[in-house]
Formats: C-alpha cells, sequence, structure tokens
C-alpha cells in the first residue's frame, strides 16, 4: 500500500503530463477544426451590454367614447385583416403580443423613410381619431387622417430629446412635398417619452385640427387642404415603434 | 499522503488548464474558448473622440458611408440629405482634411437626381475617393457612381451603365485602384461590375449568383484582396430562412460561391436568419467578414429580434476551411448594422448598434476589435447619444493610426445631424509581406491563370500575350513561383522584373543585333548563364552597362574570381522606372533632342533619365502618376505629375512599354545630336516667336551643343520655352516677320470651345478661361510639340502660336486626359 501510494501521485503526473503534451501535439498537428454546428464564442461574446429593456406592458384601455365609433381596433385578432399599408409608404407592419408594431422584423425596413398603415373601409371627416402609443427611439410617429389620392395630413411627434426643435409637426403630405402647416414649440410640449404607453388624439371639426398626447392638447390649428378620407397610423420606418387600442369617432358627416 | 495527492493531481490538472488556456488565447483560430479573460494585442491608445457634427443643417440627414484617405487620413463622408419641403434629396459629401479632428465641409451636390442613402465610399492608394449611391436618373433607379480626386476635384460622375433599375451597391478598390461594384435588388440577382481607369466599364452586369435573392438595403458587399482578387458576400436563401453567402471571383463571368453561416444553424434552436455581410480585405491576401445573425441566440430580445454579431476570416490558401465562425458579441438586445474594417496591423475593428442598454430604446453604438476568435469586451463609446443609428446611418474606415466612423443621430436636431467621430489605434506596424495567393486562379479560362482580360490585369492582358506569342516573354510553369499548380501557368505582372530577364525582353523585344564582341563583359554574367547572351547583346548595343567591381563587399576585383577585373551585372537585381527609360529609349532607338521641357515633378531636366524619359513620354509610351500622393505634393502653377523614376517597375509594366514601343513606327537613327539641345540662343530670345528666332533654328542644322550655348541659355530666364521652341523644327518658311493670325477659345464648363479647330501654321490660338475655376492648356504626349500653359487662374489667357503643321491634342490636367474629359483638338495646315 505504501508503495503504491507513493506511485499513484507519480503516476497520476506522468500520466497528466502526457496527456498535456497529447494535447498540444494534437492541436499542433492538426490545425483548428471547427466541429460542424459549432459556434466559437469570443471569449468577450458574452459581456454585458446593459440591462434589457422591460417587456411592455398590456396597453391602458381608451376612455368611454363621447360620440359613433366609426372603428375600433385592439389587434387582439392577431391579424391586419382590416388594415391595408398605404403604397407609397408601405413599412413593415405586423401584430405581435396583441399590439400593432412597426419593423416587427426590423431587418426588413432599415430605412428613414414613413410607413403609413390605414384602416379599410373607414373615412374620417369630422371626429376623432385615437391610439395608444408605445414609441422606442426619438424619430417621428403618428397618426395620419383625411387622406386621398389627392394627399393627407399627418401628425409627427418626436421623443424627448434634449434639443430645441419642434417635437410635433402638423404636415401636408402630398404626391410631390411635405410641407409643415404647424409646429409646436419645445417649450409648449417637450415629445413623447420612449418606453411608456400614451394616448394620441386628433380631433377634426371642419377646418380646425387639435391635437393631445394624454389630454393635453398641444396643437390647435385651422386648414382646408382636406376635408375627408381615410385615417390610420404611421412610423419611421426604423423605429420599431407600437401601437394598441385605434379608434375612430365620428361627429358629423362620413359612412 | 492524500493531501499531497491532491495537490499533485491539482497540479497536473492545472498544467492542463494553463496549457489549454494559453492555447485558447492563441489567435486567429484558436479552439472554442470558453469565458477566460482575453489575452488581446491592445491596438487602442485612446477612446473615441467627441462627436463632431458634420452636417449641421435644417435638413434631415442621414448619416451615410465615411471613407479614410490612407495618404493623409483626411475623411470623406457622403450622405442623403433629404429636403422633404421639395420632395428632393441630395447626396453631399465633406472632407476633413488634412487635419483629423478638424472638420472643413466641403460640400458637394453629387447629384441633381431624386436620390437615396445607400451611399458607399472606397478610398484607393492615390487618395481619390469613389462613391457609389442609388439614384434616379431618369425614372427609374440606378446607381450613380462619382469618383473625387486627391485634391477634391469631381473628375467622374455618371449613371453606372446597365444598372437600371438597381438600388443597392457596394464599391471597392483593387490594389490597381480601381472601382469594382457589386450591385443587386429585391428579388433579383446580384451583378459585379468593373470600371477601368480610361472610363471603360469592361464589366458590366456580370451575374454573380443564379439565386434570386431577397436583399434588404445593404445585404451586398464587395472586397478585393491586395493580391486583385474579388470577392462579393451577400445575404441569400439558405436551408433555414437565409445564410450569408461569398463567392470569389475566379474568372471572367465565373464565381465560386460558398454558404458560409451554414454550420452554425445545424442544431440551433432558433430559426435562421442573417443580414448585412460587412466584407472587407485583410493586408496578408485574406478576407474578413462579420455580419448580423439571430440564429442560435438563447435569449431572444422579448419584444423584438435579437441578433448578435458573427465573424468568419478567409485565409489564402484554404479559403474559409477552418476558419471558425466567431460570435463577437451575444446580447440580449438587436445586434445590428455591423461594420468591419481591418487596419495596417491586421487587427479587425467592428462597430454595431445594439438596443440592450437603451434609455428610450433606440438602438446604441458598440464597438470591439480584435482578430481569429479574440475580440476585446464591447464598449459603447458615446454614451447618451439618443436617436436612430441604422444601416444608412452609420459607417466606419480606418486609416494609418486610426478608426474613423460616421453616424446619424437625432440628439441634438429631431430631424438629424451626421456626426464623426475617430479614435487612434496607435502606431502602425511596416505591413506585412503579403502571403502568395493560393486560391483559385483570378482568371482560369485564361492563358496566364493570373492575367485576365478585364480587372487589375487587363492593362496588360493585350501586351503580355502579344509578346508571349512573338516569343519574347514567358510566364512560369512551376510552383514556385506559381502559387500552386491551379495557377499554372503564371506570369506574375505585379512582381518586380529582374536586369536578367529586362536584358532579355529588350533584346528580342527591339531585336538587338546578336553581337557577342569582347563578351563576356561582366563577371557575374559568365557564358552558359540563363541570360549571357541577352545581356551580351545589349551591352554592344549601348543600352546596358555594370558597376564597377569592388564597391561592394561581394563584389570583388581581382583573382580568383575576376582576374580581368570585369565590372558586375548584377543580373537579379530589379530594375528602376527610369533605368528602363533609358534603356528602352537607347534600345529602340530614340535619339532626337530633348524638348528641355519637365514633363514630371521628380525628373527635372538635369536628370540622368530626363531625356529618355522625355523622348518616351513624347510617344506615348509611358505616363506618369498625378500629383498629391504621399511625398508628391501638387505644386503650382503646373501641377505636374509624378514619375517615380526610382521605383521598381513591374513585369506587367515592362510588357506593357516594350509591347507599345514595338507598335511605333521605326525610329531613325540619323540625328546629328545627341548633346542637350540647347544652342546658338541670344538673351534676346523670347518665348514667343519672334524676329530673333531664324530660319537656321532646326534640329538638324544645329551645332553641337557648346559651353557657349549653355551659358548663353542659362542667361535667358525665358530658356525652358526657349528651348521647347528651338528643340523643334521651325520651317524655314515660317519668318519671324509674319503676324499670325488669332484664333479664340473658351474655357468654359469645364470644356474647350470649341472642342477642335483647325488652323493655318504660323496661327496663334488664344485660350480664355471664361469659368469658374482654374484650367491648364497641355497638350499630349506624342505631339509635334509640347506647349503647357499652367495655371490658368479665372479670366486670364494662355496663347501659343503653333508653327509646325500637325494634329495636337491638349487637355485639361485637372479635369481631363488625353482625349477624355476636358480636351480638345487643334490641327494645324502647312
Amino acid at each position: 500500500m505504501i508503495f503504491s501510494k507513493k506511485l499513484i501521485p507519480v503516476a497520476a503526473l506522468f500520466l497528466l503530463l502526457i496527456a498535456a503534451v497529447l494535447v498540444m501535439g494534437a492541436q499542433q498537428s492538426q490545425g483548428v477544426t471547427v466541429p460542424p454546428g459549432a459556434i466559437v464564442d469570443s471569449p468577450n461574446a458574452n459581456a454585458s451590454l446593459g440591462s434589457p429593456r422591460p417587456t411592455p406592458q398590456a396597453a391602458p384601455a381608451l376612455p368611454q367614447s363621447s360620440a359613433p365609433v366609426a372603428f375600433t381596433e385592439d389587434f387582439s385578432g392577431g391579424n391586419l385583416d382590416r388594415w391595408q399599408s398605404l403604397s407609397s409608404a408601405p413599412g413593415s407592419w405586423a401584430v405581435a403580443s396583441g399590439r400593432l408594431q412597426q419593423g416587427g422584423d426590423i431587418n426588413q425596413e432599415p430605412s428613414n423613410e414613413a410607413a403609413v398603415l390605414i384602416a379599410r373601409d373607414v373615412q374620417l371627416s369630422d371626429g376623432m381619431l385615437e391610439a395608444q402609443l408605445y414609441p422606442s427611439g426619438g424619430e417621428a410617429v403618428g397618426l395620419v387622417f383625411r387622406g386621398s389620392d389627392a394627399g393627407y395630413y399627418r401628425l409627427s411627434l418626436f421623443g424627448n430629446l434634449p434639443n430645441q426643435s419642434s417635437k410635433a409637426l402638423l404636415e401636408k403630405v402630398t404626391a410631390n412635398k411635405i410641407q409643415n402647416l404647424a409646429q409646436v414649440p419645445v417649450t409648449t410640449w417637450p415629445g413623447y417619452t420612449s418606453g411608456k404607453w400614451q394616448r394620441i388624439t386628433v380631433k377634426v371639426a371642419g377646418s380646425r385640427i387639435t391635437a393631445s398626447v394624454d389630454d393635453t392638447t398641444i396643437l390647435d390649428v385651422t386648414d382646408t387642404a382636406f376635408t375627408t378620407g381615410w385615417a390610420g397610423v404611421w412610423s419611421t420606418a426604423d423605429m420599431s415603434a407600437k401601437f394598441d387600442n385605434v379608434r375612430i369617432q365620428k361627429t358629423a358627416q362620413g359612412r | 499522503m492524500k493531501n499531497r495527492f491532491n495537490l499533485v493531481m491539482l497540479a497536473g490538472l492545472s498544467l492542463i488548464l494553463i496549457v489549454a488556456a494559453s492555447d485558447m488565447s492563441i489567435a486567429p483560430g484558436g479552439p472554442p474558448s470558453a469565458k477566460a479573460a482575453a489575452s488581446i494585442s491592445a491596438p487602442v491608445e485612446t477612446p473615441f473622440s467627441a462627436p463632431i457634427d458634420v452636417t449641421n443643417s435644417p435638413l434631415y440627414d442621414n448619416g451615410g458611408a465615411i471613407g479614410a484617405s490612407p495618404l493623409d487620413g483626411s475623411v470623406t463622408i457622403a450622405w442623403e440629405q433629404r429636403d422633404q419641403e421639395n420632395n428632393r434629396n441630395l447626396i453631399n459629401a465633406a472632407t476633413n482634411s488634412p487635419f483629423r479632428g478638424d472638420f472643413f465641409p466641403q460640400n458637394l451636390d453629387l447629384t441633381t437626381y431624386k436620390a437615396s442613402g445607400n451611399v458607399k465610399i472606397a478610398h484607393d492608394a492615390l487618395g481619390r475617393r469613389h462613391i457609389a449611391f442609388y439614384t434616379y436618373s431618369s425614372g427609374d433607379a440606378a446607381i450613380q457612381y462619382v469618383r473625387i480626386e486627391a485634391n477634391g476635384q469631381i473628375s467622374v460622375n455618371e449613371v453606372i451603365p446597365g444598372s437600371g433599375g438597381l438600388k443597392l451597391a457596394s464599391v471597392a478598390v483593387g490594389p490597381d485602384n480601381t472601382p469594382h461594384f457589386l450591385l443587386g435588388k429585391d428579388n433579383s440577382k446580384i451583378r459585379y461590375f468593373h470600371r477601368q481607369d480610361n472610363g471603360n466599364w469592361d464589366v458590366v452586369n456580370e451575374v454573380v449568383t443564379p439565386d434570386v435573392v431577397n436583399q434588404g438595403q445593404g445585404d451586398v458587399s464587395i472586397a478585393v484582396n491586395t493580391n486583385g482578387l474579388v470577392m462579393a458576400a451577400w445575404k441569400g436563401p439558405g436551408p433555414a430562412s437565409n445564410d450569408i453567402f461569398a463567392a470569389t471571383r475566379t474568372g471572367s463571368g465565373s464565381w465560386a460561391k460558398e454558404d458560409i453561416s451554414f454550420e452554425c444553424c445545424q442544431g440551433c434552436p432558433t430559426a435562421s436568419r442573417t443580414y448585412l455581410p460587412s466584407l472587407t480585405a485583410d493586408r496578408t491576401g485574406g478576407f474578413r467578414v462579420s455580419w448580423s445573425d439571430e440564429k442560435c441566440d438563447p435569449r431572444p430580445y422579448p419584444d423584438s429580434v435579437s441578433n448578435d454579431i458573427y465573424y468568419r476570416e478567409w485565409v489564402p490558401g484554404t479559403g474559409w476551411n477552418n476558419q471558425p465562425l466567431v460570435r463577437v458579441v451575444n446580447s440580449f438586445g438587436h445586434s445590428y448594422q455591423n461594420n468591419l474594417v481591418v487596419d495596417d496591423n491586421n487587427v479587425s475593428h467592428i462597430i454595431w448598434t445594439d438596443t440592450t442598454d437603451s434609455p428610450n430604446g433606440s438602438p446604441q453604438i458598440w464597438y470591439s476589435y480584435g482578430s481569429g476568435t479574440n475580440f476585446s469586451p464591447p464598449e459603447k463609446p458615446f454614451t447618451g447619444w439618443a436617436g436612430g443609428a441604422y444601416l444608412k446611418d452609420m459607417g466606419m474606415d480606418v486609416s494609418p493610426g486610426y478608426v474613423d466612423i460616421v453616424f446619424g443621430s437625432n440628439r441634438d436636431d429631431s430631424q438629424k445631424e451626421n456626426y464623426y467621430a475617430y479614435k487612434s489605434i496607435g502606431p502602425v506596424a511596416p505591413p506585412p509581406t503579403p502571403t502568395p495567393i493560393a486560391g483559385p486562379p483570378p482568371c482560369a479560362n485564361e492563358y496566364f491563370k493570373d492575367v485576365c482580360r478585364d480587372g487589375g490585369t487587363a492593362p496588360f492582358y493585350t501586351a503580355i500575350l502579344n509578346l508571349v506569342n512573338a516569343n519574347i516573354i514567358s510566364g512560369y510553369n512551376t510552383v514556385p513561383p506559381c502559387p500552386n499548380s491551379s495557377w499554372v501557368p503564371c506570369y506574375l505582372p505585379f512582381n518586380p522584373v529582374t536586369r536578367g530577364q529586362v536584358a532579355k525582353i529588350i533584346a528580342l523585344g527591339a531585336n538587338l543585333p546578336a553581337n557577342l564582341q569582347g563578351a563576356p563583359h561582366f563577371v557575374d554574367v559568365p557564358p552558359g548563364s540563363t541570360f549571357y547572351n541577352y545581356v551580351e547583346y545589349n551591352f554592344n548595343a549601348g543600352t546596358i552597362s555594370g558597376y564597377p567591381c569592388g564597391t561592394q563587399p561581394n563584389e570583388p576585383c581581382g583573382p580568383p574570381n575576376n582576374p580581368n577585373n570585369l565590372p558586375y551585372f548584377r543580373p537579379g537585381a530589379n530594375v528602376t522606372r527610369g533605368q528602363l527609360s533609358k534603356i528602352l529609349s537607347i534600345a529602340f532607338g530614340y535619339n532626337e533632342p530633348a524638348t528641355n521641357r519637365q514633363s514630371f515633378q521628380d525628373v527635372p531636366v538635369t536628370s540622368t533619365f530626363y531625356s529618355y524619359i522625355d523622348r518616351l513620354v513624347r510617344r506615348g509610351i509611358i505616363g506618369g502618376y498625378p500629383c498629391g500622393g504621399p511625398g508628391e505634393p501638387c505644386l503650382p502653377p503646373a501641377n505636374l505629375p509624378y514619375f517615380r523614376p526610382g521605383n521598381n517597375i513591374t513585369r506587367g509594366q515592362v510588357a506593357k512599354v516594350v509591347y507599345i514601343a514595338r507598335q511605333q513606327p521605326v525610329a531613325t537613327a540619323t540625328s546629328t545630336s545627341t548633346a542637350t539641345p540647347v544652342p546658338t540662343l541670344t538673351a534676346t530670345s523670347t518665348p514667343v516667336i519672334s524676329a530673333t528666332v531664324t530660319p537656321e533654328m532646326t534640329a538638324t542644322t544645329l551645332p553641337t551643343s557648346t559651353s557657349t550655348a549653355v551659358e548663353t541659355s542659362t542667361a535667358v530666364a525665358t530658356v525652358t520655352t526657349v528651348a521647347t521652341l528651338t528643340a523643334t523644327a521651325v520651317p524655314p518658311t515660317v519668318t519671324a516677320t509674319a503676324t499670325p493670325a488669332v484664333v479664340n477659345v473658351s474655357l468654359i464648363n469645364t470644356t474647350f470651345d470649341p472642342m477642335s479647330i483647325t488652323v493655318a501654321a504660323g496661327t496663334t490660338v488664344l485660350w480664355t478661361n471664361n469659368d469658374t475655376r482654374a484650367h491648364t492648356v497641355t497638350s499630349d504626349p506624342g505631339d509635334p510639340v509640347s506647349f503647357d500653359s499652367g495655371n490658368i487662374p479665372v479670366g486670364q489667357t494662355f496663347q501659343y502660336t503653333f508653327t509646325v503643321p500637325g494634329t495636337y491634342g491638349y487637355h485639361c490636367q485637372y479635369h481631363g486626359g488625353p482625349g477624355t474629359g476636358m480636351y480638345g483638338t487643334v490641327t494645324v495646315t502647312p
């Protein structure tokens, strides 16, 4: 036993040294072989890039309607059967987790162009268009209304980034240009907060157009360019914004 | 004892771990590593600079592409600027030159068409910027190509022929400084284009893959390695969703395609979705690529896709084989939009965006460097910079000692601005010796497998084959020097040529007499040696000489090896451009008086090689390099090009100049004077033909140059111009008292108007610069008489009186060349 106890560690060391030499020799003689299906992680591949953002909670319900509801959508059906992309600004829209998401496959549309999604079979003349918005990033996002081949109105909201640019624009979009009708000073409205649901609303009554965020009116202008037409939501195509609970109420004409 | 046993076991185990761990840190190509700390040779000395607002405009500025000059580190940024009030997009470019960090925008509206982004830039070794973007030139999409010279002039601005309907562009520059393009569009095939420097699009719409692929913007990438091998990479349909593919161009119309991301989707739980390959060449004949990949991510981000950044290297000889698929970053968020560059120390630098640690959900920029399987811990250079930084918004390049990036952000302006930042990556090591390529040959269908009809070797193609057919040159039939058996025969056109080889080429090419009189003349080219006959023919023809013995330790005089004290020829030494000019000029019998007009900044008329180079240039046999390169400043007013007489001439170049010389009319060896032709001028001579210029001032009647003539010449301030005049044969019938007519030519809109004129001998042509920029009026090589205005500022004039009948081509040195760009002709009738 004594003999064996003395020999065991010596033999173990010997064997380990042989194993080490064999390992080195094998690697040197065979070079690097990548097993099929293997991925080699860089030693720092799993370093933390920080805390992941929280998963968005369910969007708050809209307040009680105050006028006849012409259209409402909570995306619980998981499809976009009642929607269509605007051909001139298609984007990449999808329904995921009961929400509408632009850039659901962000890779397919990595551009800064506008993406517009409009509700089928509904026209808005006078009334209210509203939606819950969950923006990511600071780029433009908002609502479109009174749209036709002649053009449409676009409410563009920007994130509350620390600059003095206007964070809310009302624009007239036609085939040839995008014209600013009104821009809200940053002192009036600092911009939306990313990673948070907020209710955005447009009210149209004749030539008067008002816009609000979470019941705070940020814009109140008059314009007569467009009187009726389709309505919907829009987003800069690359910003992965989410919408939910879209609703159109009509207070006057329309069908 | 038990404790001791454990200690021994522990020591043994440690030894194995040490062995394994030490091997892990070896890059490139180490085995799969665990989470051991990486040991990466750090090239980084400073953090990124604070971003500098490049655009600062009220318009919507999408970040774009960036190219850094290898000459001075100046950076050019090109980007899309959206003028949505006028529904018009512009492509602008700005350069900071030459001060890094001090950005001096030099905005250039590169297109008046409606344009989109997807701007790409590649810098060449001459400091030229090659820019590609998609535009609507005539209602349909197409790719536009712009080339900006090192001096900031736009020399090329054209829609790529055959690119109609294409929207995706990638551009790279090869060792010959010509641009290669990979173009495509969604649901179509990827095509390859190449433009030669003479403006010829020698490859148009060459299909790279028969697959019809669905690409996103930017999903094509092209690179050219240090050996001129072209590689394309793209996102294509794979076994599961899509993969990254790469293909090398093995010949005209022939591409060898491989799925380089396939392996990692085997056994992965998630679908294979790959995007945005960023392909680049390294400094040793290899390629490197990174891309964004969704598959195998065990932590899909809860409300979005979760891509990671992957990386792989292509090594000369074995290609992609055995090169691991390296995951550089495995994040919760969406790692995307990677850009990869390789610095002069062969270190890879990658930037990408990731949405993990984002206060407002917008992507943040991350950076890592490394090679093989080792990359540094990701760092976020710009904390607090919100806003988008997307595909069209981020670019990266590298220049000696620096990494430069551009990105778009709406932090300071909701309409976005472009920002530039850089970081020092430390001193630059000498470039490693390129590894001979051992992959497939670039032109498998040609006689020489490395001399193609198109691409970088095209300029030599005809010349080499012609000389081969004439049994003047031959290539190599062995490995080495050919890289492998599939390259046999090869010519190695970019290798330097030796003095022995030149002796053979010149002897056969110029058909020198087989004269062995007095041989042997050189101790190191004895009878029976490979080049013996050719060297002796050259010596007896006066084309070459040797080096006296005793000047080098290994070139002794006297016995035992050199009892007759013969000079040495050094047959294995390389040949410079200046030396070859002399050899060629003498061999082909060019011995007319030189013009005494300096054509190259680095070849003064006092240069040993001046007259020989002058004769070749006038015949169009050899040319130079535009000024502006490293150590080659443009010196106004002439801004002469450089000849680089001390540079080695390559095998391809030798073939080309000998071929051209053989196409020339046979020179007559009847000239009476070989002296510098500056004779008989008097102090009253002026640059303009005047009464003092007499009919006897012809080349054939001039006396041998004398010291008096030289003294007289140096006493005249305008000697160079005078010498130019006297070097030409002024017909005796032209009298000094003739009053020449004047014909006007306007320099306007970067053209000569009229472009072509015909005048009688003795007519003075007056060029007036009515344009908004400076120009020159410079005769073409080979004209009967040379003339050069030097710089003509706006509103100024230049005149020249044509006395010798013939056809004169001329051009603006800034905006044209012989027969191209801004050029014109003058036909002088007797």
